[in-house]
């Protein structure tokens, strides 16, 4: 067999009906869109969750992500809106985060440009590596790293699922033996 | 967690290497600030960069924002940015983003710094 090395290249998926969007059992709050509180809000959130979940400060550091994305990007950081929170650590970590904005628009364009930038990982091709190693437009500052999809794309090992309006994303995160942490 | 970043800037004698000695949280109310002076000390001569992560103990994709876009400008100036002292809680992210072996990363800033001479 000859060719060259293609990477599966993981998407992110609408879809409305989705069991990850299940609320049943799930913690609930809600949350004002303060961006300064980011980090405050995602501690309330794990602090309970397992050690064995936390794996260091990196649950914290992903569900931090997703609130900060509804915070400054789906609500613009606008104090009416509220950001609402489900979550659960029973057996896996399960969110859902649903802001108040538009929806994240550029959804399809993302799942391209990460195709394009797993394509250049593969064909070693360092300079559209260096151009594509963050995701940026122009609504882009310098507090946005243009890696955080990047990176929760993998981390939610079994899904991250988006509604219709893309205002609201469902994640999940499973773990070796997941089934035995009380 | 307190939010807290300090930055320590030295050069080194005779490899010339600006090193930032990065300590507390590298994370989305550091990094603009961590972003602008990094990428604003390449522009103005800054060739050989060295970051040592050593005593960094949180890191946000914001943070990592700001070593990708330092080291986007090093090598549009024709210079080197590494990172040295990445403990496995500053790795992680480094890893779910792919990002790994776009950056030259060494355990420690000794064997860092004889990299670039």
């Amino acid at each position: 067999m000859t060719g060259k090395k293609r990477s599966i290249v993981k998407k992110l998926i609408v879809d409305e009906y989705n069991d990850l969007f299940d609320t049943a059992d799930m913690e609930y709050r809600e949350f004002p869109s303060d961006y300064s509180q980011v980090r405050v809000f995602t501690e309330e959130i794990v602090r309970n969750a397992p050690e064995a979940f936390k794996e260091g400060n990196l649950l914290h550091q992903q569900v931090s992500e997703i609130i900060k994305n509804a915070i400054k990007h789906g609500n613009k950081c606008d104090p009416s809106k509220k950001v609402k929170v489900w979550w659960s650590f029973k057996k896996r970590v399960r969110l859902i985060v649903e802001d108040e904005g538009e929806g994240f628009q550029d959804l399809e364009q993302w799942n391209e440009f990460l195709r394009r930038r797993q394509e250049a990982i593969d064909n070693n091709d360092f300079e559209t590596y260096l151009a594509l190693a963050s995701y940026r437009t122009e609504k882009s500052d310098d507090s946005d790293g243009g890696n955080s999809l990047i990176a929760a794309i993998e981390y939610w090992n079994g899904g991250m699922v988006y509604n219709k309006k893309k205002n609201k994303v469902g994640v999940v995160r499973w773990y070796t033996g997941g089934s035995e942490v009380k | 967690m307190n939010g807290l970043l300090t930055v320590t800037v030295e050069k080194t004698d005779p490899e010339g290497v600006v090193v930032y000695i990065l300590e507390g949280e590298l994370d989305l109310h550091e990094a603009a600030g961590f972003k602008q002076k990094l990428i604003a000390d390449i522009k103005e001569g800054a060739t050989k960069v060295l970051l040592d992560l050593t005593n960094l103990k949180y890191i946000d994709s914001s943070g990592i924002g700001a070593m990708i876009g330092g080291l986007q400008t090093a090598v549009k100036s024709g210079g080197k940015l590494k990172i040295c002292g990445m403990n496995d809680s500053i790795r992680k992210p480094f890893e779910l983003a792919n990002l790994i072996k776009f950056f030259e990363i060494f355990p420690d800033r000794a064997s860092a710094l004889r990299s670039f001479t």
